[in-house]
């Protein structure tokens, strides 16, 4: 049997587009699919390092929110909750064996192909100086994941507890550390370049 | 290094790796939730998770249980009221109860005077029985 995808008039909120699409509607998922690609992956590539698993498993966060939008609690934000879910996927995805080097067909060409190519290398020498690889470096997931809620999404204390799945005073307490954490690293890198 | 120099810092360098938004991918997402072995789309995720599949199972649980009791002609249980029941019998009055334990205990004291005793206890007794028959007369003498 065919699907039986409704078509609603255009929701404005993510609340509308989440009852939307959770009543059925395909072009309200696309849409909070679209308006959520760009900060899901940016904070994925920050998290994971590599574009390829930034991209797997945003599709896999999209996935899951999909099964689950009639467990989406209003009371929260959208954005909160998507970041919640990308977040765990985030975690599980580490967790998996290490066999993701080769790619679909089990070759390693596409790797060869990232090594050799020149953009590339000029892309990761820029990342090098970006502060979210250094914090990627020298904080733990926990604290990176915090600071880059609270910095790069800019969402509140609260938020950010909700997604982490701690209290508001333990963010609070996590992300001084972190900061206190990366400053140390600045300084240290500062002091090996004058060095140099 | 102040905070806000810091927190400045980190806004920044976000800003600076935001990625292009990608039509395949986007195409790619949409294409994997059609696809997903556990996604029917033709019930919406909320129609899909109101189903109660527990109901047909508890429809025919009961009717098992029904047909096994027709079958077996098992009838409930109807309590007895009584104004005082006794502990070990709730259908049967305390005082009724109470009389038969009393005539149960004379009949065994009677079948069997020392039964109640222990053993010493019934040694003590058969022993000054015992002297009672050898010296009844020595003793009657003393006095």
């Amino acid at each position: 049997m065919p699907p039986v995808l409704k078509t609603n008039p255009a929701p404005t909120t993510d609340a509308d587009l989440v009852r939307a699409a959770a009543g059925g509607c395909r072009e309200s998922f696309a849409a909070l699919a679209l308006a959520y690609q760009v900060p899901l992956l940016r904070f994925l590539r920050q998290r994971l390092g590599a574009t390829e698993d930034a991209e797997d498993v945003f599709q896999e966060t999209m996935l899951a929110v999909h099964r689950n939008l009639d467990r989406y609690d209003d009371r929260w934000a959208f954005s909160t909750w998507v970041f919640t879910i990308a977040r765990r996927q985030a975690v599980s995805f580490q967790r998996r064996p290490r066999l993701r080097l080769a790619g679909g067909d089990g070759s390693l060409d596409h790797v060869a192909a990232r090594a050799s190519d020149p953009a590339g290398t000029v892309a990761r020498d820029d990342d090098a100086q970006n502060l979210w690889t250094v914090a990627r470096r020298a904080l733990s997931a926990d604290q990176f994941d915090i600071v880059w809620m609270h910095y790069a999404e800019q969402l509140s204390l609260d938020d950010v507890a909700k997604v982490v799945d701690k209290s508001s005073l333990s963010v609070r307490v996590a992300l001084y550390r972190a900061r206190q954490k990366l400053k140390r690293e600045l300084a240290r890198m500062d002091e090996k370049e004058g060095r140099l | 290094m102040k905070p806000e120099t810091l927190a400045n810092r980190l806004k920044d360098d976000a800003a600076r790796g935001t990625p292009a938004f990608d039509s395949e991918l986007h195409e790619r997402v949409l294409a994997s939730v059609e696809r997903a072995p556990d996604v029917d789309l033709s019930i919406a995720p909320a129609e899909r998770n109101s189903i109660n599949w527990w109901l047909p199972l508890a429809l025919a649980a009961s009717i098992a249980l029904g047909v096994g009791i027709w079958i077996t002609g098992v009838k409930p249980a109807l309590p007895v009221v009584t104004k005082a029941p006794s502990l070990t019998l709730p259908n049967q009055l305390f005082s009724d109860r109470a009389a038969e334990i009393q005539k149960r205990l004379q009949t065994d004291i009677t079948a069997a005077p020392l039964a109640a005793l222990d053993h010493d206890t019934r040694a003590f007794t058969a022993f000054v029985a015992g002297q009672l028959d050898v010296f009844p007369l020595q003793q009657t003498k003393e006095r």
